[in-house]
């Protein structure tokens, strides 16, 4: 008996090795990739399952039809910031251009809709905020670095790793989730934003000559090679500002529930 | 031989469908419910009513799937499962020797809080970016509640639903007699 487990272990023992052997040297590719991409279908139904569960179960908290008309409310609100957002910058870029004739630059962005799969655990997050998995990869066009909006266009996150067939994206609010943003001020302040656990985004390091009102709206600064410029992050709902300080921070909220993503659209450059 | 393959045939097809669930409808339910452990609680349960051959293709087969769809280094899910498979095995061998709702309660919750310990000790060291130490973070510790609790819950019900169908369990409390 001792014997025949003993047998049995060592058979999975060697199972298990001859699996990450071959997922090492990339043989075990072709079958991952066809069992992923057949299975990837079903793997956002059953989120979007999930997720409309906890759209109603969030619902059932409160009175049911002014979270309907907030949860509304707020997408309009975010489609109109986006709008006025791209309508600030067409106006600006209108101007600089009128002033430069002789600059021409076009930018040709591609988009890719992909559906959400999975969210990391907490513990796979190691409390940094919880990255989500898309349905589309490498053989879609997908790299590292690429910017990610939900389907109002405010941007998301961006892509951490890629395989094939899936990529993980870090969510704007998830900490080391770096985007080179600029804030729609008078002084048109660029900074780094960074999320602050799973909850809210900071951009730290602001000098304190720079003029940030509560309300100015966040975009990307287009300064990273792959995110494109105008995008929205959010907008500006604290400003820490000690006068014995060299810099101030400001905290942003992002204009959409990460909470509640099941499509989302990948920028490709 | 084609009823043991007909068995595995069967074997594999439930636990690739509950990987998939576990990865994809657990995961956006929201919180607590996305803390179910639901492929743990199955192999624990696997183990304990039936036998460790078929808890280890169980996990055989769920570790491989996890750490498909995961972007966990390929076997971290294989090599937690085994481990945790594998003590829980000596555990019902050498301590919980009886087959009781109590040993059951304590497999569940001890195997549970060792199957994040041992994944968040496995995320640390082979993370990139090296951030707090799990034992310090407070969602370590709250996952790990949440799933114990679950895995509490589940056995309850999964004991009695056992007890209806198998005449191996022993009984809730100890026989007073017996102790006369």
């Amino acid at each position: 008996m001792r014997i025949k487990k003993n047998n049995l272990i060592l058979i999975f023992l060697v199972v298990l090795g001859l699996l990450i052997f071959l997922h090492g040297v990339g043989l075990l590719r072709p079958l991952e990739n066809f069992i992923l991409k057949s299975f990837s279908s079903l793997n956002s139904r059953f989120y979007s399952w999930g997720n409309s569960f906890q759209a109603s179960y969030q619902e059932q908290a409160t009175q049911e039809s002014l979270l309907a008309k907030i949860d509304e409310l707020t997408k309009e609100v975010a489609v109109l910031t986006v709008a006025s957002s791209q309508e600030q910058e067409l106006r600006e870029e209108n101007a600089k251009l009128r002033s430069q004739l002789n600059f021409v630059k076009t930018n040709n962005f591609k988009a890719v809709a992909a559906e959400v799969i999975s969210r990391e655990s907490l513990i796979e997050s190691s409390g940094a905020g919880q990255d989500i998995i898309i349905n589309k990869g490498l053989k879609d066009g997908l790299a590292v670095g690429q910017g990610v909006t939900s389907e109002e266009g405010i941007i998301i996150g961006k892509i951490v790793e890629v395989k094939d067939h899936s990529a993980k994206l870090c969510l704007t609010t998830s900490r080391g989730c770096k985007l080179a943003a600029a804030i729609q001020n008078s002084t048109r302040t660029q900074g780094i934003t960074d999320g602050d656990l799973g909850l809210t985004i900071k951009m730290n390091y602001i000098p304190q000559l720079e003029v940030v009102s509560v309300g100015d709206r966040v975009i990307t600064s287009g300064l990273g090679d792959k995110i494109p410029r105008g995008l929205v992050i959010g907008k500006v709902i604290e400003i820490r500002n000690e006068s014995n300080e060299v810099w101030q921070d400001a905290t942003i909220e992002p204009l959409v529930n990460l909470d509640n993503l099941t499509v989302v659209t990948v920028i490709i450059p | 031989m084609f009823k043991n393959i007909w068995q595995i045939l069967i074997l594999i097809i439930i636990t690739s469908f509950l990987a998939l669930l576990q990865f994809s409808f657990i995961s956006s339910l929201p919180s607590p419910f996305c803390q179910i452990n639901l492929l743990l609680i199955v192999l624990i349960f696997t183990l304990f009513f039936l036998d460790f051959r078929t808890a280890l293709i169980s996990a055989l087969i769920a570790g491989f799937w996890l750490d498909l769809m995961s972007f966990s280094f390929f076997g971290l899910y294989l090599i937690v499962f085994f481990i945790c498979l594998f003590f829980a095995e000596w555990i019902l061998k050498n301590l919980l020797t009886n087959r009781s709702f109590y040993s059951l309660l304590a497999i569940m919750t001890g195997i549970t809080f060792f199957y994040n310990f041992l994944v968040a000790t496995l995320f640390y060291i082979f993370s990139a970016e090296k951030l707090v130490f799990f034992l310090w973070q407070k969602s370590f510790w709250l996952t790990t509640a949440y799933q114990c609790l679950w895995s509490l819950l589940s056995a309850v019900i999964l004991f009695n639903l056992a007890v209806l169908v198998s005449k191996r369990i022993k009984p809730f409390f100890l026989d007073k007699k017996s102790l006369v």
